[in-house]
């Protein structure tokens, strides 16, 4: 009888509870900060013509300017990677135009707390979509509001 | 051994006899079913108080519970059937003037400033459910951009204390001061940099009449020495910079009226919230 009792309540809590024995499965985390940069391919290789001079402009930007300074740009995303981003969701020649214009207002050192938002990265949230002339797409957020964007 | 037997008989049937003391509360009961709804309804739950009020009035009715049903649904931004259920409340109802409020408010919500606009009402304008579709309609218009009418007639509707206000946003609309771009843009062709200040990025304007001066100045400089090459490389330059700051003029005045947009949205934003236009406030959680 007691065997009997003994099985009805240690049984079930045998048979169920949870092993230790058996390996649990190693969980695959990745530790890596997301980059906020546009990833940098210094590949030639090109479809068109257009994406040849950009690929020849970029290349030497990065070459010549990013990485002999560093990662200092102020703004999120960077220059090189605001141009590309430009010329993808425009054309070659806009996307040259908003270069420049961001050269120059990365450029004013003094105005920017009064003009952008801040990127999680702590920068200034600058994006192509506020300078393609396209007022619907125009999205206003008010100076030094943290962005959450990825 | 019996007295084993006896405890374990004890422990094993105790805790059942016990609870089934405890289980002639009938949970289910359409009181009970609505007094959880409306603890839900209190504890801002609002989706599942809507799942009891739904349960309690397909067993009875009662019309403060379609009115706080059709709330829930409303505070979840169900709008299409928080319309429907407020339509439901008869009109020999005590809540029939908070169920049109609640209508006109929900449609205001929805954003269906048209359909709200095309609501007409006869009646005694100082009724509140009339008073407020009328002050609804008008704050419709101003966030929809519509033609007005003259301002004295489009505040009188409004109590002294939401007039100031109202007053502002009205002038705001009819006056908006936004930015040309094509202006800004000329400006910044003329002389670099002042479309720029004419769009109130002061620093940028400077910056840009510096890169492009400058630039300017050492291909001049570079030209006038017989450094041709040199020359044309400054000159390249400097026009980059010059186009790109036209360009940048005309974006920054098309930004510059999405601020003012914004602001001007924002302000309205704040004024409803003050004055409970968003939210109508009741007594079922005191």
């Amino acid at each position: 009888m007691r065997l009997a009792l003994f099985i009805v309540i240690f049984l079930p809590i045998i048979l169920y509870a949870q092993t230790d024995w058996q390996r649990w499965d190693k969980a695959e985390n990745s530790y890596q900060m997301k980059s906020p940069y546009v990833g940098r391919n210094y590949s030639m290789e090109s479809t068109s013509i257009g994406n040849a001079a950009v690929s020849i402009f970029i290349n030497a930007y990065w070459i010549f300017f990013s990485e002999v300074d560093g990662d200092n740009c102020a703004f999120s995303p960077t220059c090189s990677s605001f141009f590309v981003l430009s010329v993808k969701e425009t054309n070659i020649f806009q996307g040259i135009l908003m270069f420049a214009d961001r050269l120059t207002r990365d450029a004013d050192f003094i105005g920017r707390e009064s003009q952008y938002p801040l990127a999680k990265n702590g920068r200034f949230y600058d994006v192509p979509s506020n300078y393609k002339l396209d007022t619907k797409e125009i999205k206003y957020i008010p100076p030094l509001v943290l962005i959450n964007d990825e | 051994m019996i007295k084993s037997r006896l405890i374990l008989i004890l422990i094993f049937f105790f805790p059942y006899q016990w609870n089934s003391a405890q289980i002639k509360i009938n949970f289910h009961s359409t009181e009970n079913v609505k007094a959880f709804a409306d603890y839900l309804f209190c504890e801002k739950d609002y989706l599942r108080a809507y799942n009891e009020y739904s349960s309690y009035l397909k067993q009875s009715y009662n019309d403060s519970v379609e009115f706080k049903s059709a709330l829930a649904l409303q505070r979840i931004d169900s709008f299409d059937d928080a319309l429907r259920q407020f339509n439901h409340i008869s009109i020999d109802s005590k809540l029939y003037t908070y169920a049109r409020r609640e209508y006109f408010r929900t449609m205001f919500l929805a954003k269906d400033y048209a359909g709200l606009g095309n609501i007409s009402m006869t009646g005694d304008s100082t009724q509140p459910d009339y008073s407020f579709l009328l002050r609804l309609q008008r704050i419709s218009l101003l966030l929809s951009g519509k033609k007005m009418q003259a301002e004295e007639n489009f505040i009188s509707v409004f109590p002294p204390s939401e007039k100031v206000y109202i007053k502002k946003f009205y002038e705001w609309n009819a006056n908006t001061p936004y930015k040309s771009p094509l202006l800004a843009g000329i400006m910044s062709a003329i002389i670099p940099g002042s479309g720029k200040v004419y769009t109130e990025n002061y620093t940028d304007g400077l910056f840009a009449a510096l890169l492009t001066g400058v630039f300017g100045y050492i291909a001049f400089s570079d030209f006038k020495a017989d450094h041709d090459v040199r020359g044309w490389i400054f000159t390249g330059v400097s026009a980059f910079f010059y186009a790109g700051n036209i360009y940048g003029t005309i974006a920054s005045a098309q930004i510059y009226n999405a601020k003012i947009k914004f602001n001007y949205e924002t302000g309205i934003q704040d004024f409803l919230n003050t004055f409970d236009y968003l939210v109508g406030v009741y007594n079922f959680c005191r």
